[in-house]
């Protein structure tokens, strides 16, 4: 059964917070938002830019991902989790965890358990990129991070969570905290391997509060 | 289970995103090996053989019966009854996988992905599993029963009567 939280998502046109959910494991509904909405969205920005005579290495780097499959994957599996950000009846962002088969990399915590971020990606109208409109919501990526550790710390990882990042993202982890380990040559497309401490988890989740 | 923000996180983090777009994973001109390697293909079907047939083979090397082996590894004979005659529809659990792992000192993640638990990432592991099914088939000469047994389904596919 999908448990719901309720959260907020930055509006850039209202410059506002709006409710949104926080749902676990991710339903039909989300999959099919991604197949009638996001696939769409998608196309027409690779079209637009394909059109532009854009080249490969500065096309979008997400909206590949078969989203149905990746969850179809892991049905019947207790190692894995899947979570969504709803908002205005719609899926602003879907993530995939890793609870069982990676281990952390930092000197301190090697070999220790920890949440592995499979694949995280937001909807592409919430995309920043100047090519395009102005995102509409914010915050999507930061609240599944935020689950990432939380769940991290209620299975007793104590926030560890690891990812291999996608370029366009790198700037982001690092200031929320992550270690990047530079490219990972075992890793498809030698991405950067980055993991956060439990240190740095319990920060991020801290953010804004003052002490 | 909740998950929790304060109200103060939201515009903090909103802060940190600012030019950012998340996001983790491999990059779209990486697909290609996504394509290779499908969940539910030849690659997931062939890490379940090699599973299956890695746990008959150590048991027959260690000179156990599936009991003895249920026994000493304390898991339901049932359940190495359906590794062993490779029953798809099973899934063992982690902890049965935990056991046979402890039980012959092996990574039981390594195992869990050739059991299907978790999806094998690895090329090297797949081109493994290949070798290891292909090397193991066993060359001994066929008993008595196994050769009438062939004989017959041999008849059976050569005859032209479908009667």
């Amino acid at each position: 059964m999908t448990e719901s939280s309720p959260v907020y998502l930055r509006e850039i046109a209202t410059d506002s917070l709006v409710a949104a959910e926080l749902l676990t494991p991710v339903t039909d509904r989300q999959i099919l938002d991604w197949e009638t909405l996001w696939k769409p969205a998608t196309e027409k920005r690779k079209s637009l830019l394909s059109s532009k005579g854009v080249p490969a290495s500065e096309m979008p780097q997400t909206g590949h991902w078969l989203w149905d499959q990746k969850l179809h994957e892991i049905q019947s599996l207790i190692s894995h989790m899947s979570f969504a950000v709803t908002c205005n009846s719609q899926t602003q962002g879907l993530m995939r965890l890793d609870l069982a088969t990676q281990r952390s990399r930092i000197e301190s915590t090697k070999n220790q358990h920890l949440v592995y971020i499979d694949y995280l990606e937001v909807a592409p109208w919430n995309w920043t990129d100047p090519r395009f409109d102005p995102p509409k919501y914010k915050l999507a990526g930061s609240l599944l991070l935020g689950a990432a550790i939380q769940i991290s710390q209620m299975n007793d990882f104590k926030g560890r969570v690891g990812l291999h990042s996608l370029p366009q993202a790198v700037s982001w982890y690092n200031k929320c905290g992550f270690t990047n380990f530079g490219a990972d040559s075992s890793y498809k497309g030698n991405l950067p391997y980055m993991e956060i401490t439990t240190e740095n988890a319990n920060r991020f989740l801290e953010l804004g509060v003052s002490k | 289970m909740k998950f929790l923000f304060p109200a103060e996180w939201y515009n903090a983090a909103a802060k940190l995103e600012d030019s950012s777009t998340p996001g983790a994973g491999y990059l779209a001109r990486h697909q290609f090996l996504e394509n290779l390697f499908p969940s539910g293909s030849i690659c997931e079907q062939t890490s379940r053989i090699a599973f299956s047939q890695f746990i008959e083979l150590s048991r027959r090397n260690d000179n156990l019966s599936i009991e003895d082996l249920a026994n000493k590894s304390h898991i339901e004979v049932e359940d190495i009854v359906k590794i062993e005659n490779k029953d798809y529809s099973y899934v063992p659990t982690l902890d049965t996988i935990s056991r046979l792992a402890q039980f012959w000192g092996v990574n039981a993640e390594r195992l869990a992905e050739f059991a299907g638990l978790a999806r094998v990432k690895s090329p090297r592991m797949y081109a493994q599993a290949v070798t290891f099914i292909a090397t193991t088939a066993s060359v001994e000469p066929l008993s008595q029963a196994e050769s009438k047994s062939l004989q017959e389904m041999h008849s059976l596919l050569t005859c032209n009567d479908r009667k």
